[in-house]
């Protein structure tokens, strides 16, 4: 089993105005960006990913976008530029840590403080959710390989010993 | 041959059931749906159908299809209610607990935590979070004392990061903000801040806090910590519901942003040592300015509010760079004398300012009661507007904010303490709410509620504690006895 933080990533949220839902996809599309139904993520490449875990919502990350002391100013402006009158990019890179999780016996251990079956069958790659792990709210996507977590930065410190406890 | 057709429903007298656990009958789904709940989650709810152990495993599918029979629909138009767990596969793990020992309940900790706790912070637990409580490990009133002085008489350096910060976005943002808040803020001009107050549906506050406009559609509002979650809640309730039509989008920003204060007579000296580049002068950035800048060389937002009292500036920097603007400031606040303050601090200042807090936003007092009657719209609707105004709401005899003096100086005011007439001792007129030490007074200070309050300034009463069995006299001052004219704010 292996835990992983990754420090320093892009992540901006993405909404559309009213009624405007097939204007900012169309957008996102033609700037790379698909986005993916509600409870599920795409994965462009190793770095890049968006997901939707609520309605009208949409969480574009870029891993190889560091952010910085300014936050992820750059590509926040960059996805700004690509959704225009469409709808709304608040950046929201510094608020979130992010963890990917592996190992054959991780699905079970998860268990300890995740309410949702993990099982392949029941959460296969792909999908993402939005739920409490060890009572702090937190997104989980399915990688091809493992788990993607993305838990409050203010409960960071919490969840990360929380996950190194249970992978003991 | 006679094809095969479902039978849901045998039509008769007398009562049939569709859910044998909660006894739910073909009445009473029929009911729900007569008195528009006509979804099957909000007939579930109605009826309580499907809500028992079997998550309705037995009945379900029959009250669905009555319920679609009522709707003149198939059943497969309707659905099923979303079974919970048993019946939804759980694992005993996460019920048998990893909530155990530093686990029990999860720690939330500013951006800024390593740089306090380098810098002496003791930390008190208010809600998840870990604040500052002073900065220095002695007990008692001394530290808190000392940082409260050094914002009075030269400048402090608060981390503020735990309030509450929602994002508003939209065509109808400020449409939004004034249907959510009893004031006004689509009058609010770019690049300003405003203090705003909103109520519950019964007309009862709710909370408060600064809102600033950043761009013509876009806000961003500031809660009470206590409040965050609840006030985030309300938002996107009406948001999604009283406002559905609305263009509104709400983000939850807290954790993105780490959010200090510098207050004090200097704070403007402290401040300009971090940003060499800015004209902080009262002309560029005025009392309630709000403006993107350039803090200790982050890209964040720079607010000239104030919850002391003081000329006061709070700057936001995304929290990943907290560390190092709160070590940037520290070191531009020595060399004045400055120094950090926690979140007693905080209290002592906004006491004697006569600024309000969770204690008197307690759940139960109204705008009139806290002295805001005025900030309430005589135009328009908002949340809260016709139950504010129900008579027993705005009863002059109803308990107000007062704030009091010990007339023995030597003599402490306790915060809970209740007041009574000499003559009348066991008759509570009202509480203290707040209560500290004073620094630019001799004595200790407080705040109240005072039965017909406003009424009573200039009397006394007797602050009684039986808990602590301890009495003293109270001069009943107003709350806004500190720096009225706000000159000091402003200067």
């Amino acid at each position: 089993m292996s835990v992983v933080e990754v420090h320093h990533f892009s992540l901006v949220q993405v909404a559309p105005w009213r009624g405007g839902e097939a204007l900012l996809a169309e957008r996102l599309q033609a700037a790379g960006w698909p986005l993916p139904p509600l409870g599920a993520a795409w994965f462009g490449d190793a770095a890049r990913m968006a997901m939707s875990v609520r309605p009208q919502r949409w969480l574009l990350l870029d891993e190889a976008r560091r952010d910085t002391h300014h936050g992820s100013a750059d590509f926040h402006a960059e996805i700004a530029h690509a959704v225009g009158d469409a709808g709304a990019v608040v950046d929201i890179s510094a608020a979130r840590h992010l963890w990917r999780l592996q190992g054959d016996a991780m699905r079970e251990r998860l268990a300890a403080g995740c309410r949702l079956d993990l099982h392949p069958a029941v959460f296969p790659p792909a999908r993402a959710a939005a739920t409490l792990i060890a009572q702090v709210n937190t997104l989980i996507i399915a990688l091809p390989e493992g788990w993607m977590l993305l838990a409050p930065t203010s409960t960071a410190r919490h969840f990360n010993e929380w996950l190194q406890r249970i992978t003991v | 041959m006679t094809p095969l057709a479902a039978l849901w429903e045998v039509p008769g007298d007398g009562k049939a059931f569709v859910d044998l656990q909660h006894d739910v009958t073909v009445g009473d789904v029929r009911l729900a749906h007569r008195e528009g709940y006509t979804h099957i989650e909000h007939m579930k709810r109605y009826t309580t159908h499907g809500m028992a152990t079997d998550q309705g495993r037995t009945g379900g599918l029959l009250g669905a299809a009555v319920l679609a029979s009522a709707r003149g629909q198939s059943p497969g138009e309707v659905g099923l209610p979303t079974p919970r767990p048993y019946v939804h596969p759980t694992s005993f793990a996460a019920f048998a607990g990893a909530e155990v020992g530093a686990h029990l309940r999860p720690i939330r900790e500013f951006p800024a935590h390593e740089a306090q706790l380098a810098c002496g912070a003791k930390m008190v637990t208010t809600g998840l979070w870990l604040r500052p409580q002073a900065y220095s490990p002695e007990p008692g009133w001394g530290p808190v004392l000392r940082e409260s002085r050094a914002v009075r008489e030269i400048a402090g350096i608060g981390d503020a990061s735990s309030l509450g910060k929602i994002d508003v976005q939209g065509a109808d943002a400020a449409r939004f903000l004034d249907f959510i808040y009893a004031n006004r803020f689509s009058t609010l001009g770019v690049g300003k801040a405003r203090y705003g107050i909103m109520l519950r549906e019964d007309g009862v506050l709710f909370d408060d806090g600064t809102t600033a406009r950043l761009g013509d559609r876009h806000f961003i509002l500031t809660t009470t910590t206590a409040n965050h979650g609840a006030v985030l809640q309300h938002l996107e309730f009406h948001a999604q519901v009283t406002c559905a039509d609305w263009d509104v989008v709400l983000t939850d920003v807290t954790e993105q942003w780490a959010q200090f204060s510098i207050a004090g007579p200097r704070a403007r000296d402290l401040l300009q040592k971090i940003m060499p580049q800015q004209d902080l002068s009262g002309s560029a950035v005025p009392f309630m300015a709000a403006l993107p800048a350039l803090i200790a060389g982050v890209r964040g937002r720079l607010f000239r509010i104030s919850f002391s009292g003081e000329l006061a500036y709070e700057v936001a920097v995304p929290s990943i760079a907290a560390n190092a603007v709160w070590n940037a400031l520290l070191d531009a606040a020595r060399p004045l004398g400055a120094l950090p303050y926690g979140v007693d601090a905080l209290n002592t200042l906004r006491i004697e300012k006569g600024h309000v807090t969770t204690a008197e936003l307690d759940g139960n007092t109204t705008a009139h009661d806290l002295g805001f009657e005025r900030m309430l719209k005589a135009e328009g609707d908002y949340v809260g507007r016709v139950l504010a105004r129900r008579p027993a709401l705005v009863s002059p005899l109803r308990k107000q904010l007062v704030a009091l003096r010990p007339t023995n100086r030597a003599a402490r005011l306790i915060c809970g303490a209740h007041l009574v007439e000499t003559s009348n001792p066991a008759h509570s007129l009202g509480y203290v709410t707040s209560s500290t030490p004073g620094v630019v007074v001799e004595g200790w200070v407080g705040l109240a509620l005072l039965a017909n309050g406003k009424q009573r300034i200039g009397g006394k009463l007797l602050a009684v504690s039986p808990v602590h069995d301890e009495s003293t006299e109270v001069e009943i001052i107003t709350p806004h006895w500190f720096d009225p004219e706000n000159s000091r704010v402003r200067s």
